[in-house]
């Protein structure tokens, strides 16, 4: 192995985070060179200065305080009612939809008026003189307006 | 004797609104939450307020948890951008307090004297400039040394709570150490 594959990996070796046969590699290495043993060593001096740090404790009673503090947001309340509340909101604003659907449905009638109603709108004068050719016009009119022309 | 309920398994009990399931999921976990934010802020009193904040996200979040890692990654997640936070809010504010004359002499930094008050004034110091060379890393650097040397993360749990790849755990690892050598050299020498 050369010295700067050995430091390329050192840190991955300090960790424990390479194959037995590359950790084989780096341990045959460092028996044979002096370099990398002191750099090797220095390193571990590091990381050992890192140990030195005390193990923090945490104040006993850790729940009952969080849970304290829980109680006092206003957000934490809100969360309940949605999850009460955010349901029976939702089927209520379906069900209003769908009445309100169906009554719009009823006053939205687009369908053409009978034929008697048709005639009815026309003034008999009109009717007296039509021309055959106004006949005619009037004939497809009405086809058009049934939509009875296939 | 039954056998203990997997994290997963509690979480979907407290996404149905049981208590004692959150109250079992702090038990187990707070310990190690709370130590990763006092690495991250270094005072008893924030630790323990962002690891509350840490849990409060947690049970936010149960209605819309998935899981797709293990809680405990997800916490760490939590945990590690919530302490940057309060770190950056704290910076902000530095420059108007007293903290940075404290700190110059080195009094602000109360886990060495709380917890071991026998602890040597060498040994004390020792901490002081491993603790001011760990927080001079940057971010990213700081997060993968504090995961890996203090709460015994793998390179493949790390990437997670990074959501970064392996190679970039090692890489910032790497850096970080090489950081952390240049600033303590002459603590050993």
């Amino acid at each position: 192995m050369k010295c700067q594959t050995f430091k390329k990996q050192l840190s991955a070796f300090q960790d424990g985070a390479l194959s037995h046969e590359k950790i084989g590699a780096m341990r045959s290495h460092l028996r044979s060179c002096d370099q990398c043993r002191k750099l090797y060593r220095e390193s571990e001096a590091i990381l050992n200065m890192l140990t030195m740090l005390p193990e923090p404790e945490p104040q006993p009673f850790f729940y009952t305080r969080l849970k304290g503090r829980m109680e006092q947001i206003p957000d934490t309340e809100r969360h309940w009612i949605q999850k009460a509340f955010l349901p029976a909101m939702t089927t209520a604003m379906l069900t209003l939809g769908i009445v309100l659907g169906s009554m719009a449905g009823r006053f939205s009638d687009t369908t053409l008026q009978p034929e008697h109603d048709l005639f009815d709108s026309l003034p008999l004068e009109d009717l007296n003189i039509l021309t055959e050719d106004a006949y005619t016009t009037g004939y497809f009119d009405l086809s058009g307006v049934y939509g009875g022309a296939e | 004797m039954q056998e203990a309920e997997s994290d997963i398994q509690l979480m979907e009990q407290v996404k149905a609104g049981r208590e004692s399931a959150f109250k079992e999921l702090v038990k187990r976990h707070h310990q190690s939450i709370y130590n990763l934010c006092y690495r991250y802020v270094g005072k008893h009193e924030d630790a323990e307020e962002v690891a509350q904040d840490v849990f409060i996200r947690l049970y936010r979040s149960a209605d819309t948890y998935q899981p797709t890692a293990k809680l405990s990654t997800f916490l760490y997640r939590i945990a590690v951008n919530l302490s940057l936070n309060r770190v950056r809010d704290r910076k902000r504010k530095r420059w108007m307090s007293l903290e940075i004359l404290r700190e110059e002499k080195g009094v602000e930094f109360e886990g060495s004297s709380r917890d071991h008050p026998d602890v040597s004034l060498e040994l004390k110091e020792k901490q002081i400039q491993v603790r001011k060379a760990i927080d001079s890393l940057p971010e990213n650097q700081r997060t993968a040394v504090l995961l890996h040397r203090f709460q015994g993360l793998s390179y493949e749990e790390i990437a997670e709570v990074m959501d970064c790849s392996v190679s970039a755990v090692e890489a910032r690892l790497h850096r970080a150490k090489l950081g952390l050598k240049k600033k303590l050299k002459k603590v050993i020498e």
